[in-house]
């Protein structure tokens, strides 16, 4: 591997555009827009949260950043290469390089694998390790991972979701990745042991040559501890970006603020049902009408915001925002 | 005056020659006019709980102990009983809303077949009852929603279409499974706000069951938590949740609070394997304070304040930490 | 007021327990008794049997009796010693044509369910054509042209299994495509035939084991079938569908003996394989 200066782009996205078709209703289709110019720089080593609602697109960058998924427009740079592009063999090289782990730690294990097994197809990208070391590694990565070699025998049935998603992170990191997509790692986990797997991510970040995260969640709690950096990201926009403090203690944009409300005990006053339908599919109308996509759902609209689109901007160094309106409310 | 009284409820499952214990007995009251939580992790039997107190448990469960609702026995009720409660003075709604509907009828013809049920009124008076009930719950142009099918509707909408349905019933208490569970934190708060104005209006009371404490803090005044299907703390919330009594409820809490510590806090261990009987403490394996007592004798609960019990050895030292 | 009810039992009553009992006494049962069946065709050729191919002109159609307990057919046979014999020649034909149909087929379906588009029209509708034959006439047709060989015939009642599996692989395919163990496969850094062979057909075995016995019951009727109308197995070899045809037209004098026998030994192996089937379809529904 070449050493690059530290805080160079690694991966950039740029522009990303995903749209879904849907059949409804016999014949007539219905466009859900997952990702609308979606841009993100990730650097090495450093560990960068996405953060947005159920449908906000996360999920989906997350797989085209990994070309699980081929986007419609826009471009996933890697080292310097458009990956999207790339031929099936010219692309299999760095695939290693671009590791993932799901949500579900149940069912992203093979049912009929062992886990050491798991662990070996993941190892067979590495070629500069013979079969014997292979095996050797398995148990130094379930090491690394907390759990242990006696894990490796085990099938996926027989061990707790915690423990599953350690071996899951153990099967992203065998493949010697430059970044690992952590979707939703914690969602699916009780909260008495959601510090276990961020706690190990504290542990591995501290390691010199490690990998970088970007960490995709709903729950901005679990960001304070592991992201250096965060973009906020609804209905295929990112609305806001900054480094951690950034994000929670200056908090520009009115979703960024509705998130971290929500995401803290004791908010007994704020809360009142105005039966207005937030949840609404906005994604379906806003692209129409052309104003701010969050009009419907923000307590600080004025007549502008349904008029212009709101473009990102740089309010303080390396915090951008998607609202003029960013200073003045507070 | 107690609503529900639950004593020694136990349930297992027979699964292959090996039995599952979901509930290890249970004792607990609802107060009338409550607004009571039942916070608990997976495999806490929570859920097991609920199903058991409407007896909607697969063949292989076996079910022990006593549920009085009312003073009146419900586990002794035949079937036709059981379903006058069922919906009638009990509704329930579930988690995941979308799935909880019929795909094939319209939202409002769902509702409106509820309401001919448990009111005996006519096709059209129920009709408008659902259109009335559905407005009613927040849904924008009722009238015309009500045609629709769940899948035209966002899962929000869908999980107000199933509190409308709970209130046609116009129960004495209403069952929140985990209500929130898969949609938006402003979501959320929606449905929790309108869950709460359902129940005030009908002067009922609630019983909701969840994962999570910052759900409890706002939404309820009584705090029952559960553990590898025991109850291991019951009060008042704000008791519970600022002086636990319990060293399972305190790391738990832990577990949510917000704090500027470099690591996030985490209970160690994993939940104890429920296909064993326990001889002493569910939490004695991952407890900080466990001794040797834990491992051997079940505790019993111990009223740390008026109205507030814990069931740990040591729930007097918990509280006073 | 007593503070304890008895909801539902703590026990399970007698019922209930006789059922259990008698779920897990089924499955035993019935695969002890194919079991059994197998074993007796396998252990044929060392048991105190008659010949089965050797005709004795003087002894023909006599009725049971110690020295022939299943009576004698046509050509002077031992109608038991062919019976059991016949197990090994309906039984190997069965499971190697089904076998084969499963080896074809499985992988086809995985295929045609992973990769979708123009591969899977093609196989879908070949498949389809293949099922479109009247099996019957298609066997009668290939046996008379191609020759009256076991090899042919389980050639045809393979052809025949192979769209049966990769439609079933292919619907159970179709949801794992995006399963996560399936994506996290692909990250793993297989090639797509490697999710394919490794990570989706294996997981698709469970329904078609639970097939399997019903497919072997399905061909050894046919086998029956196509010998009973003189194709198939001829007539030395000792084969339930042969041997039936061969007393049939005895059985109206009285001589039921060399039909009734050969017949019976085919309805209680086909029940039984069937019964399998539906006990292990049954086990899959309640493990999943």
């Amino acid at each position: 591997m070449k050493a690059e200066p530290a805080g160079e782009a690694l991966l950039r996205i740029e522009e990303a555009t995903k749209t879904f078709s849907l059949r409804q209703r016999g014949w007539r289709r219905r466009h859900i827009v997952a990702l609308d110019g979606v841009s993100m720089t990730l650097r090495r080593g450093e560990t960068v949260g996405l953060v947005g609602e159920s449908g906000s697109g996360k999920s989906t960058l997350g797989r085209c950043a990994l070309n699980l998924l081929r986007l419609d427009g826009g471009r996933i740079v890697y080292r310097g290469r458009e990956i999207q592009a790339l031929p099936e063999r010219e692309w299999r090289p760095l695939r290693r390089r671009l590791q993932m782990v799901f949500q579900n730690p149940v069912s992203s294990f093979n049912p009929m694998m062992t886990i050491e097994e798991a662990l070996l197809d993941a190892l067979r990208q590495v070629p500069e390790l013979d079969v014997s070391r292979r095996r050797q590694r398995v148990g130094e990565l379930l090491e690394q991972v907390q759990l242990g070699a006696r894990f490796a025998v085990l099938y996926p049935y027989e061990m707790s979701g915690g423990q599953l998603q350690r071996a899951a992170i153990a099967r992203a990191l065998a493949p010697e990745p430059d970044f690992i997509f952590l979707d939703e790692p914690t969602a699916n986990l009780d909260m008495s042991i959601r510090g276990q797997i961020i706690n190990l991510l504290l542990d591995l970040q501290r390691q010199e040559g490690g990998p970088g995260f970007v960490f995709v969640t709903h729950d901005l709690r679990v960001l304070r501890y592991v992201a250096d950096r965060i973009y906020v990201i609804t209905q295929g926009h990112i609305v806001e970006s900054g480094s951690r403090d950034q994000i929670f203690h200056a908090p520009r944009h009115p979703w960024t603020r509705a998130l971290l409300e929500a995401a803290s005990i004791g908010r007994r006053e704020r809360r009142r049902d105005d039966g207005s339908d937030l949840d609404a599919d906005i994604s379906l109308e806003s692209s129409a009408t052309g104003g701010c996509r969050l009009l419907a759902r923000c307590p600080h609209a004025r007549e502008r915001c349904a008029r212009e689109p709101q473009l990102l901007r740089e309010i303080e160094p390396g915090q951008y925002v998607r609202c003029w309106r960013a200073e003045e409310i507070d | 005056m107690s609503l529900l009284q639950i004593e020694g409820l136990q349930l297992q499952f027979r699964v292959d020659r090996e039995t599952v214990y979901a509930l290890r007995g249970v004792d607990l009251s609802v107060g009338a006019g409550t607004r009571t939580a039942i916070v608990g992790e997976s495999g806490s039997g929570k859920t097991a709980l609920t199903l058991s107190l409407l007896r909607l448990l697969p063949p292989n469960a076996h079910l022990k102990g006593s549920v009085r609702f009312r003073e009146r026995e419900l586990l002794t009720l035949d079937e036709a009983e059981l379903r006058q409660v069922r919906g009638g003075q009990i509704a329930t709604i579930f988690q995941h809303a979308q799935a909880a509907l019929n795909p094939l009828l319209p939202v409002g013809r769902q509702i409106a077949d509820v309401c001919r049920q448990h009111s005996g009124v006519g096709r059209a008076e129920a009709w408008e009852r659902a259109v009335e009930v559905l407005a009613a719950t927040g849904i924008q142009q009722a009238a015309a929603r009500a045609r629709d099918y769940p899948h035209q509707y966002s899962g929000g909408m869908a999980q107000r279409a199933l509190i409308a349905m709970a209130l046609v019933c116009e129960p004495q208490l209403l069952i929140a499974d985990e209500p929130t569970s898969g949609l938006d934190v402003a979501v959320q708060q929606q449905v929790l706000a309108l869950v709460e104005q359902v129940v005030a209006r009908l002067d009922a009371t609630l019983l909701l069951i969840t994962h999570d404490l910052a759900v409890v803090a706002d939404s309820c005044d009584q705090i029952i938590v559960m553990y590898a299907g025991e109850v291991m703390e019951t009060g008042a919330t704000a008791q519970v949740l600022e002086r636990p009594a319990n060293p399972y409820t305190a790391a738990l809490l832990a577990c949510f609070e917000q704090t500027d510590e470099a690591r996030m806090p985490f209970i160690p261990g994993r939940t104890p394997d429920m296909r064993q009987p326990l001889t002493g403490c569910s939490f004695a394996g991952r407890c900080a304070m466990t001794r040797d007592i834990c491992h051997q004798e079940r505790p019993q609960p111990v009223e740390v304040a008026p109205g507030h019990f814990s069931a740990c050895h040591f729930a007097q030292e918990v509280v006073e930490a | 007021m007593a503070a304890v009810a008895q909801g539902i039992p703590e026990r399970p009553s007698l019922l209930q327990r006789m059922m259990r009992i008698n779920g897990a006494l089924r499955v035993r049962l019935n695969l002890g008794l194919l079991a059994l069946i197998i074993l007796l065709g396998l252990l044929a050729p060392v048991l105190p049997l008659h010949d089965p191919v050797r005709p004795n002109p003087l002894h023909r159609f006599k009725p049971p009796s110690t020295e022939h307990p299943f009576g004698t057919d046509g050509n002077g046979m031992d109608v038991l010693s062919r019976t059991i014999h016949a197990i090994r020649t309906d039984f190997a034909l069965a499971i190697s044509s089904v076998a084969l149909g499963i080896i074809v087929g499985a992988p086809l379906g995985a295929l045609s369910g992973y990769f979708g588009g123009r591969l899977d029209s093609v196989i879908t509708r070949v498949t389809e054509v293949f099922q479109g034959f009247p099996q019957i006439l298609f066997g009668m047709a290939v046996l008379a042209a191609a020759g009256n060989t076991m090899v042919n015939l389980v050639l045809i009642l393979a052809f025949y299994n192979v769209p049966v599996y990769s439609k079933m692989v292919r619907s159970v395919t179709l949801p794992l495509r995006e399963a996560d163990f399936v994506q996290a496969a692909r990250v793993a850094g297989n090639s797509p035939l490697s999710v394919v062979f490794r990570h989706v057909l294996p997981n698709t075995l469970v329904p078609v084991f639970s097939q399997l016995p019903l497919s072997c019951a399905y061909a050894a009727q046919m086998i029956a079938g196509l010998s009973f109308i003189g194709l198939g197995v001829a007539i030395p070899t000792p084969e339930w569908g042969s041997m039936i045809q061969l007393g049939a037209n005895q059985l109206v004098f009285g001589k039921w003996w060399a039909s009734i026998f050969p017949g019976l030994a085919l309805f209680i192996s086909v029940w039984l394989l069937n019964n399998v089937s539906d006990l292990f379809g049954s086990l899959v529904v309640r493990r999943g």
